[in-house]
């Protein structure tokens, strides 16, 4: 058995270690909480977008074959891949890597947010542009629209095939599920289910115009809502992960003061026996 | 007059909702005036100064480009950005300025020259809204 010793060092150092992950489910409880809100505040400015889009889509026909919604044939795509700066957030990180080893070919341009994900880009693809890097840290709204512009302008020149993004889905403070989305081409059926209301509307200075201003909108709009929902995740699965590391330091806690306690009374068994025994001796 | 609604909404939220007489815009073909029962119309901002009319007072803002969406229920402003005459930082826009400048100056690559434009009529919207009193 362990000495009395030894044993109380190992109770501190599991009091020391309770401590740290008790402060860090605090601080990604409020985090969490901040970007719910913020997740939140961005729905109407989405929601919004996103009906103009349909309505355009519903009453003219004819922008069907803009370029935004057909297909360019290029095989390259670019392909946003958030994930955490830091780690001890679960399996939110290797989830969202796993999707990644199966969706992202080697061709493929790879533009990861936050600095795991930028190592893992390095690590596993050629070509990798982890300027933005930090927009997970930053959420920057202004940073942000540069990057969807750039890849924009990408997608009109030809250089890329598809604007894809892995996130991951904030379903409810435990579930959280990695996707792939494709952002460019958009596909006219995803705003099937938006109500119209005014199907007559008049377009200035011309539909296309307006279709395509608004598709660099809505796509802004897109990519802040997936990277805020990702970091809703991150702090969601840290919170848990952290939640459980206190279970169990105050489970091991528990064990390791019975096994003291089991020590110090075997002690001090030893010490009668060893007094009965010399008085008895006398 | 007849009031209409008008919602400004930006990815932080919404940013207003009040009854207007009139809004007064500058669309990327010029500037337009919408009254209440207007025909329904989606067009695209420019970068520049907007305003409207409550009871004969005026408002100002700086706004960054975005959407006006007129519909019978409601007329809605999308942008990324709106700040009023009271949020504009001054010396925020002064620097932003030169800086754009410098950048025009200094550099020829066609994308670069595009944002420092964007970017001086960013700050130039913010100044003339600013000093206009």
């Amino acid at each position: 058995m362990a000495s009395m010793q030894e044993i109380k060092r190992r109770i501190k150092s599991v009091e020391a270690t309770r401590k740290i992950t008790k402060a860090m489910e605090l601080v990604a409880t409020s985090k969490l909480r901040k970007s719910r809100n913020q997740l939140e505040q961005l729905k109407p400015f989405y929601s919004n977008i996103q009906q103009i889009v349909a309505q355009i889509l519903s009453g003219k026909r004819n922008v069907y074959d803009s370029k935004y919604l057909v297909a360019n044939n290029v095989e390259k795509s670019a392909v946003i891949v958030i994930a955490s700066s830091l780690g001890l957030c679960g399996g939110y990180n290797s989830n969202i890597f796993k999707l990644a080893k199966q969706t992202i070919k080697q061709t493929d341009l790879v533009y990861p947010i936050g600095t795991k994900a930028s190592n893992f880009a390095r690590k596993n693809y050629g070509d990798v542009n982890d300027e933005y890097a930090g927009l997970n840290t930053s959420i920057d709204y202004i940073q942000l629209t540069r990057l969807v512009s750039s890849l924009i302008r990408m997608y009109e020149k030809g250089e890329i095939g598809a604007i894809k993004i892995l996130y991951t889905e904030f379903v409810n403070n435990i579930t959280f599920v990695p996707h792939e989305i494709t952002l460019l081409p958009v596909d006219p059926s995803d705003f099937d289910d938006v109500e119209v209301t005014n199907k007559d509307t008049l377009f200035e200075p011309n539909a296309d115009e307006v279709l395509g201003k608004l598709i660099e909108m809505y796509l802004q709009a897109s990519v802040y809502g997936y990277l805020v929902e990702s970091i809703t995740s991150e702090n969601a699965s840290r919170r848990t992960s952290m939640e459980t590391a206190t279970d169990n330091a105050d489970e091991l806690k528990e064990n390791l003061l019975l096994k003291y306690n089991q020590a110090r009374q075997t002690q001090i068994t030893n010490e009668i026996s060893e007094i009965v025994a010399g008085a008895n001796a006398q | 007059m007849i009031k209409f609604k008008l919602r400004i909404v930006t990815p932080r939220g919404i940013y207003k909702e009040i009854d207007i007489d009139q809004l007064n815009v500058k669309t990327t073909d010029g500037h337009i005036g919408i009254l209440a029962n207007h025909i329904p119309l989606a067009s695209c901002l420019d970068i520049a100064q907007m305003n409207f009319l409550i009871d004969g007072k005026r408002e100002r803002f700086a706004l960054h480009g975005g959407f006006v969406y007129v519909a019978d229920e409601m007329t809605k402003i999308i942008t990324n950005a709106i700040e009023s005459e009271d949020e504009i930082d001054i010396e925020r826009a002064n620097a932003a300025y030169t800086r754009a400048k410098e950048r025009l100056k200094e550099t020829k690559d066609q994308y670069e020259i595009q944002r420092a434009e964007i970017a001086l009529k960013r700050a130039i919207t913010r100044m003339n809204l600013k000093n206009h009193n």
